[in-house]
């Protein structure tokens, strides 16, 4: 970060007009760095997410203690656990922003194009790392079997694109609200909902539910749902950035 | 300031209104008096397809009309585009309500449950969040402009989940044999007769009925700008009017402004 903001001789580019591909990426690519180096110093959102999850994970042990989940509950029941450590976590990039007064400075430094990139694809990151974890785990910890890897993997890396784009993007529109992280959340949930869908479709299926063709259209409406809300989101983003 | 006479009605106004007002009643009458469907638990309940199925035609439609218009208000930065997408928004959130209750009443009637978890019932329900999630947004900031363009990008960015819920989710293979709604029933011709007929006149006056309290909302929301620019709270553009203020200070410290009253008295004159 401190390269970005020192002077422009890596040819990054200032503000929000026109950047050359190889300008773009560079600032995209030092947002990236950024959101990582802040993640270390203080892994707020992955303590948040993995918290969450992780707590969510033991609540489920105990209320189903002695019982045998089906790939449709089992899948429901991750999911209903990624969206909520979704929305919990992924808007705090933006929020980070506002809270730490370093909004206004990325304002008139960078693009908005590169700076939402930056921040959905760390958020995609981030999103995919807990779902990894917490799905080996609940995989482990409730007996469960796998049948089609291929669709968990799909479903998980269109999951968490998914979850990463409209959750980003909710989280720069609260960002400068009163009670943000819970307006955040509020907002992000009915646009999640339809990723919820396709993710359980591919992942009941992914756990040994028949049907394999329509998990693996879910797990393509995942993708395709991540790819469309990572594209649509940074032009939306582009519009309001400085209002 | 322009002014605005809502009391005088010219004759072919008024003649509109007496024929939607005499329509909307034969149609009402018209609804019930169509013959009752013997396959339903209760066959006179079946009357109620012609006031649901509307509904959330009208509440879709105006979650389109409302995206585009924050589209066009976050082009233009013209807050009348703005005050037309809360008006399409507002009035689809009360389709989408008036869908819920005829729908859960009908669900309580044909189907022995207020709520059968029926997956065309839960993403109607989640379109109304959407709703509900645009107005929090809204209610979230103080500043017109800001309120006015965070909430247009909310909404465009809602439009790709709202149309899976609308026009996806429902007609997903799985989903239409789990679902106890019929799907497609206009489209494959199922309603046929009087309720073709009944159910073709209520569409068409619930349509034109939304699009005159749409046209009332936006009258009253541009009423409120220009109120607002009137006295001063805002600007067209939205901004608070800058007004010069100037406040008589008595400053009595030695070396001050002695016994000036007085905004006058300030400029220049006994600084130190």
């Amino acid at each position: 970060m401190e390269q970005f903001f020192s002077d422009d001789a890596q040819g990054l580019g200032y503000g929000d007009g026109e950047l050359t591909p190889a300008q773009w990426r560079r600032q995209l690519l030092a947002v990236l760095r950024k959101e990582f180096r802040s993640e270390i110093r203080s892994p707020h959102g992955l303590l948040t997410g993995g918290l969450f999850s992780l707590l969510a994970v033991v609540s489920i042990m105990f209320a189903a203690y002695n019982m045998r989940l089906t790939p449709t509950m089992a899948a429901g029941l991750l999911w209903v656990i990624f969206l909520f450590a979704g929305v919990a976590a992924l808007p705090r990039s933006f929020i980070a922003e506002e809270e730490n007064g370093t909004g206004d400075l990325l304002r008139v430094t960078a693009n908005p194009h590169s700076v939402f990139w930056g921040k959905a694809l760390f958020n995609a990151a981030l999103t995919l790392a807990t779902a990894c974890v917490l799905t080996f785990l609940f995989v482990v910890v409730m007996n469960l079997s796998v049948a089609h890897l291929d669709l968990m993997v799909a479903g998980l890396v269109g999951g968490a694109l998914a979850l990463s784009g409209a959750v980003t993007l909710c989280g720069a529109l609260a960002a400068r609200a009163a009670s943000r992280q819970a307006l955040a959340g509020a907002i992000a949930l009915p646009l999640v909902i339809p990723v919820a869908v396709w993710g359980v479709t591919s992942l009941r299926v992914a756990l040994g539910e028949p049907g394999y063709d329509a998990g693996r259209a879910a797990a393509i409406g995942l993708i395709a749902y991540g790819i469309v809300s990572n594209a649509v989101g940074p032009f939306i983003y582009a519009v309001l950035w400085k209002r | 300031m322009e002014t605005l006479n809502t009391s005088k009605l010219t004759l072919g106004a008024l003649a509109v209104r007496l024929l939607f007002g005499l329509a909307m009643s034969f149609t009402i009458l018209w609804s019930f008096g169509v013959p009752e469907l013997p396959k339903f638990q209760q066959p006179e309940l079946a009357r109620i397809l012609f006031w649901h199925l509307p509904c959330p035609i009208i509440a879709s439609v105006l979650l389109g009309v409302g995206a585009y218009q924050s589209w066009q208000y976050l082009r233009s930065n013209d807050l009348k585009r703005d005050v037309k997408a809360i008006a399409a928004l507002e009035l689809g959130m009360i389709f989408s309500l008036m869908t819920m209750a005829s729908g859960i009443v009908f669900s309580r009637a044909q189907w022995g449950a207020w709520w059968q978890n029926d997956p065309r019932q839960t993403s109607f329900l989640l379109v109304l969040m959407i709703y509900f999630a645009y107005f929090v947004l809204r209610g979230a900031f103080q500043d017109r402009m800001r309120k006015a363009a965070l909430s247009a990008g909310y909404a465009l960015a809602a439009v790709l989940p709202a149309m899976f819920l609308i026009y996806v989710f429902p007609y997903l293979p799985q989903i239409k044999e789990a679902s106890l709604h019929p799907t497609g029933s206009i489209m494959s011709g199922q309603i046929r007769g009087s309720y073709a007929q009944a159910l073709t006149a209520t569409i068409t006056l619930v349509s034109l009925c939304s699009i005159w309290l749409f046209r009332l909302r936006v009258r009253a929301g541009e009423l409120e700008l220009k109120t607002y620019e009137s006295i001063g709270l805002e600007t067209s553009g939205g901004h608070s009017a800058a007004h010069r203020v100037v406040r008589p200070v008595r400053i009595s410290a030695p070396g001050g402004i002695q016994g000036s009253e007085g905004a006058g008295a300030s400029d220049g004159a006994g600084q130190p």
